[in-house]
């Protein structure tokens, strides 16, 4: 009797170490399976935000007109008036100031039709993204003078 | 190709860009664009006076331009032009005025179009 409890006890302990043994195992498993998952999960996250900056690179590197910075803004504007002198016009005035987009500008200048329309054809012609947001242009007498509203757009 | 923490590092300077950018094609005016398709249809006999373009005008319009021509039927030819250039989604005389010598002297307005 005292044999058979003996062994009883023996497979009873073999047992409880077996399951145990599975239970660790199997909670391992659970735990490698959940940790792989989680890598998965942020190598896809990964490979997306490195996906979604190329095409966003892409895109920007696809433009030919882009922000300056503000330091840059100040030689942009200063372009703009040579240009003006430059077709032959008469710079009556100008003024600029900071905004939400960049550098608000406002010019006014006067001469000849052609060179007013080469000064307007070629307005801030560099890599610079400047934008004409209002024009009014007054004709008299062959001489047009006009003001010119502009947005030179920084990062 | 960009590593993950420098993609990550300049997103938002690289979206605050391109934010710049598509603001900035909604704010320009395109007013050299609008001046020479002003200019292409206008018969010799049509001169300008004053000439506003402005991006975002409250009223939907593009520019407006006033003009002396020598008489009805040259402003009426130029208004035909301007009507036929898809560019311009509208034209519409704003107010009109005939002068002792035949002349008239008219404002007209154009709103953007489909062929930009």
């Amino acid at each position: 009797m005292a044999a058979i409890l003996g062994r009883m006890r023996g497979l009873a302990a073999v047992v409880g170490i077996l399951g145990v043994a599975l239970i660790g195992m199997t909670c391992y498993t659970v735990h490698t399976f959940h940790s792989q998952q989680e890598r998965q999960g942020q190598i896809a996250v990964m490979t997306q935000t490195i996906a979604d900056w190329q095409e966003k690179a892409d895109r920007l590197n696809s433009e030919k007109l882009r922000p300056v910075t503000p330091e840059q803004a100040k030689e942009v504007k200063s372009r703009i008036l040579l240009a003006a002198q430059g077709n032959q016009l008469n710079i009556l005035g100008s003024a600029d100031h900071a905004d939400e987009n960049g550098r608000l500008c406002e010019l006014d200048v006067s001469g000849d039709w052609g060179n007013m329309v080469n000064f307007l054809k070629n307005f801030g012609s560099s890599d610079a993204l400047v934008g004409i947001k209002g024009l009014a242009m007054n004709m008299e007498q062959g001489k047009i003078q006009a003001h010119v509203v502009y947005e030179i757009y920084t990062k | 190709m960009v590593d993950y923490e420098a993609a990550k590092d300049s997103m938002t300077e690289l979206e605050t860009e391109l934010r710049v950018m598509d603001g900035a094609k909604k704010e320009n005016a395109d007013a050299f664009h609008a001046l020479s398709l002003l200019m292409t249809g206008r018969p010799a006999e049509v001169g300008f006076e004053t000439l506003a373009v402005q991006a975002g005008a409250e009223d939907g319009s593009w520019a407006s331009v006033s003009v002396r021509a020598k008489n009805e039927d040259v402003l009426q030819k130029y208004m035909s032009n301007l009507t036929a250039n898809s560019a311009f989604g509208g034209v519409a005389i704003v107010s009109s005025q005939k002068n002792p010598d035949g002349s008239i002297n008219a404002v007209i307005s154009v709103q953007k179009g489909e062929a930009r």
